[in-house]
């Protein structure tokens, strides 16, 4: 997998770029800031882009719209927006437009290899991945809405969606067979609205009700 | 001293007057042919009318108003306009022989009274035309054919004798007659151009004081000048159809010039009692009320009063800062040495020192009440602007810290988790359980330090705005938080600051599990309501001080807080 990193820390940077290249992947391009990830990104054309939310020149949330525009320009790239803040308002600003090949962690989650290099694979894939935290967070205060009507298994099934992880995945991590898992998923779908699509589609349009809920 | 001098002075002349104009009155009806007032009843009136009512309007001038010179000027001048009566033939000797002497003082009286009008000091090359005019009355006019006049040698038979007549020299009275009257119609028409350069060249506003007096006296003189060309040959005006038209055009401009004197009498009386008004109203006045009675009172709209502060800042009755319009000059009001307000006015409108004095005087309580409740809103809107300004320091100051927590320590802490897992990556199994337990404590804090910097100021509201903030707390909070209402625009920052503040604090302490929070926004202010669930709001001063500090208000019944917020233009 072809990896550009945009940080504009320079030991962060190169940490990262390091850890990823110790677990195989190929970082073809670094950057400093939202611009300079541009240029990288038109040149080496890389699956995933990892992006700090907060960059040069404005030092607010110039990664985000960074990556919205990325994705919007190189659809074959996706991207990766890293955050200090748990709000879920910037993962919805992001997934919002972009709701494939994209996805929104907290940063500490980067020394997470397994979890982090999991994500980056399933945006590549064409999915979208939602920090855990987050998830869980949005969960926890569901109380209003069609979500209400899922049952505690459903929301769990949910909450794994979000994170990013395909049926196969589920089916491993609550160790349901798969096919009960797709009941579970279908299940989710209806009780959401949510019409039928292809399946990468249902699976983002579930993950923004649970956004929206919060 | 000298206002009794005055007082006395005008007892005298108005006595002077009377007799003068009973004197006149028998001789005009004594001589009925040869009299100009004596020609009817209705002529008698008219002479009686204007004479007396110079008289009257000499008394009535104001020594400060009008000039001290400008009263007895013109009562002289309203005794001195019988002295025509006096050398007809019905009168005694005596009486004859002080009108062959005085019968052409009138016009220098009334052109003497006119140039020390209103209150000013007439001008040198004025005096020197003034000290002709009376030169040629006294003189070619006067003394001069009097003593050549011997009135049974040169055809007047019916005349009583003339006192002063040395011997009889019929050409001398003549020529003197002529060239006297000749020069009063120049001397006339010198003070009509010295009048009319002095109007023409008042502003606006002292125009409207001049003209009531001026212009009937310019069309005074300039009726003189007629009679006295009239007269040319016979050397005096005859009291033929033309001779007594003329007369009477100059009693007219002479009732108009006693009328212009009391209209402004009356103007300066209409001003005290408005002034008057405003002591009394002083006690119930708003602030702007004096602004509005000076402008009523001197008509003038677009006047402004200003009250200059002590730190050089200039505000209005509101305490608001406040200047001249362009255009406006500006009159000190003085009271003890010390300028207590200033009125912005076109130029012109107070030239005269001697009324702004009177104002000043006159609404001097007025003046200080409004003086001190504009200080105090200075004092009060600087208190609210030190307050803002503090808060607002504070608010930067927690946005800042809270960035700083972000780009700095979180940034390193993110870092070093990143070494601690590379270096586990190569790490001997002892070494990667220590090292495990180094990131898990490494991961909690950085948890621990993103709740802080939460804490400090929530991202989302400094970038997104209030709406954001309050979705971030209803997140993060345990609280079932609804929000609606809350306008689309982003709202001042300070106000948001406090907003949010208000919000999270309430949900706090009322220790509630379910709360709405409901916006209004009309353009002008912002309204929050917060109904709580929860226990009753108590010890609210930190939050109204927080509230106030945005210039909002704040009012709490039990568990519902509602707080208004001004939108800053």
């Amino acid at each position: 997998m072809r990896i550009v990193i945009a940080e504009d820390e320079t030991l962060l940077r190169e940490g990262l770029a390091r850890l990823l290249t110790e677990v195989g992947l190929d970082v073809v391009g670094t950057a400093g800031d939202a611009p300079g990830l541009l240029q990288e990104v038109t040149k080496a054309r890389p699956d995933v882009a990892i992006v700090d939310i907060r960059m040069p020149p404005t030092h607010t949330n110039d990664g985000l719209r960074a990556a919205i525009q990325i994705r919007e320009r190189f659809a074959a790239t996706g991207v990766l927006v890293l955050s200090h803040h748990l709000e879920s308002r910037y993962a919805m600003q992001l997934l919002e437009q972009q709701p494939e090949r994209a996805g929104y962690l907290l940063k500490d989650r980067i020394s997470d290899v397994a979890v982090f290099v999991d994500a980056l694979s399933r945006i590549a894939d064409g999915e979208c991945v939602l920090d855990p935290t987050i998830v869980a967070r949005l969960l926890h205060k569901f109380d209003a809405g069609p979500l209400n009507d899922l049952t505690e298994r459903e929301r769990e099934v949910l909450s794994l969606m979000a994170e990013g992880h395909s049926n196969h995945g589920l089916s491993a991590q609550l160790q349901l067979s798969q096919r009960t898992v797709e009941t579970h998923v279908r299940n989710i779908f209806m009780k959401l609205g949510i019409p039928e699509s292809t399946n990468y589609h249902r699976r983002v349009l579930a993950v923004l009700a649970l956004l929206r809920a919060g | 001293m000298f206002r009794m001098k005055g007082r006395s002075a005008r007892i005298l002349g108005l006595a002077g007057g009377l007799l003068i104009s009973i004197i006149a009155i028998a001789t005009a009806t004594a001589s009925t042919p040869y009299s100009f007032g004596g020609h009817s009843r209705p002529f008698l009136a008219v002479e009686l009318a204007a004479g007396w009512s110079l008289v009257a309007a000499g008394v009535l001038a104001h020594p400060e108003r009008h000039g001290r010179q400008f009263g007895l000027a013109l009562l002289t001048a309203g005794s001195a306009w019988f002295l025509v009566e006096f050398d007809n033939p019905g009168a005694s000797a005596v009486v004859f022989t002080i009108g062959l002497l005085l019968h052409a003082v009138c016009p220098p009286l009334v052109a003497h009274a006119l140039a020390g009008y209103p209150a000013r000091t007439p001008s040198r090359s004025e005096r020197v035309v003034l000290a002709w005019g009376y030169a040629i009355a006294f003189v070619p006019m006067g003394l001069l054919p009097a003593v050549a006049f011997v009135p049974a040698r040169q055809g007047c038979t019916v005349c009583p004798d003339n006192l002063l007549a040395l011997r009889s020299a019929p050409d001398v009275v003549w020529w003197s007659l002529n060239i006297g009257s000749s020069l009063l119609i120049g001397w006339a028409l010198t003070v009509l151009v010295l009048l009319g350069g002095r109007i023409r060249a008042a502003t606006v506003a002292a125009r409207r004081r001049l003209l009531p007096v001026l212009l009937p006296g310019v069309v005074y003189l300039g009726l003189v000048g007629a009679w006295f060309w009239h007269g040319l040959g016979p050397g005096f005006p005859g009291p033929d159809v033309v001779g007594r038209a003329l007369w009477l055009g100059q009693a007219s401009a002479l009732l108009g010039v006693a009328g212009g004197v009391a209209f402004d009498r009356w103007q300066a009386w209409r001003v005290r009692t408005a002034v008057a008004q405003l002591v009394v109203d002083a006690a119930r006045a708003r602030p702007g009320g004096l602004r509005e009675a000076f402008a009523d009172m001197l008509n003038e709209p677009s006047l402004n009063l200003l009250f200059p502060l002590a730190d050089g800042r200039t505000v209005d009755a509101h305490g608001r800062p406040a200047a001249p319009e362009p255009g406006q000059v500006v009159t000190g009001l003085r009271h003890d040495g010390s300028v207590v307000a200033v009125l912005a006015h076109r130029r012109g409108l107070l030239d005269e020192p001697d009324a702004v004095q009177e104002l000043t005087t006159l609404a001097r309580l007025a003046l200080y009440t409004e003086r001190l409740q504009a200080e105090t809103q200075v004092k009060l809107d600087d208190l609210r602007a030190s307050r803002a300004r503090i808060v607002a320091i504070g608010d930067a100051e927690r946005r800042r810290l809270e960035r700083d927590l972000h780009d700095g320590v979180q940034q390193r802490l993110v870092t070093l988790a990143l070494s601690i897992r590379l270096a586990r990556l190569r790490a001997s199994p002892v070494d990667e359980r220590m090292l495990a337990a180094a990131e898990t404590q490494v991961q909690a804090t950085l948890s621990d330090l993103r709740e802080v910097a939460h804490g400090l100021c929530p991202a989302v509201l400094d970038s997104d705005g209030l709406a954001a903030g309050l979705e971030a707390l209803a997140e993060r909070s345990p609280v079932r938080l609804t929000v609606t209402g809350l306008p689309a625009r982003r709202l001042d920052r300070s106000v948001e600051q406090a907003a949010y503040v208000l919000v999270a604090e309430t949900l706090k302490r009322t220790a509630c599990t379910e709360a709405t929070v409901q916006a209004a926004d009309d353009g002008a202010r912002t309204t929050i309501a917060i109904n709580t669930n929860g226990t009753d709001l108590a010890a609210t001063t930190d939050l109204e001080d927080r509230v106030g500090a945005v210039h909002g208000s704040l009012t709490v019944q039990g568990a519902t807080v509602r707080a208004e917020f001004p939108c800053a233009s």
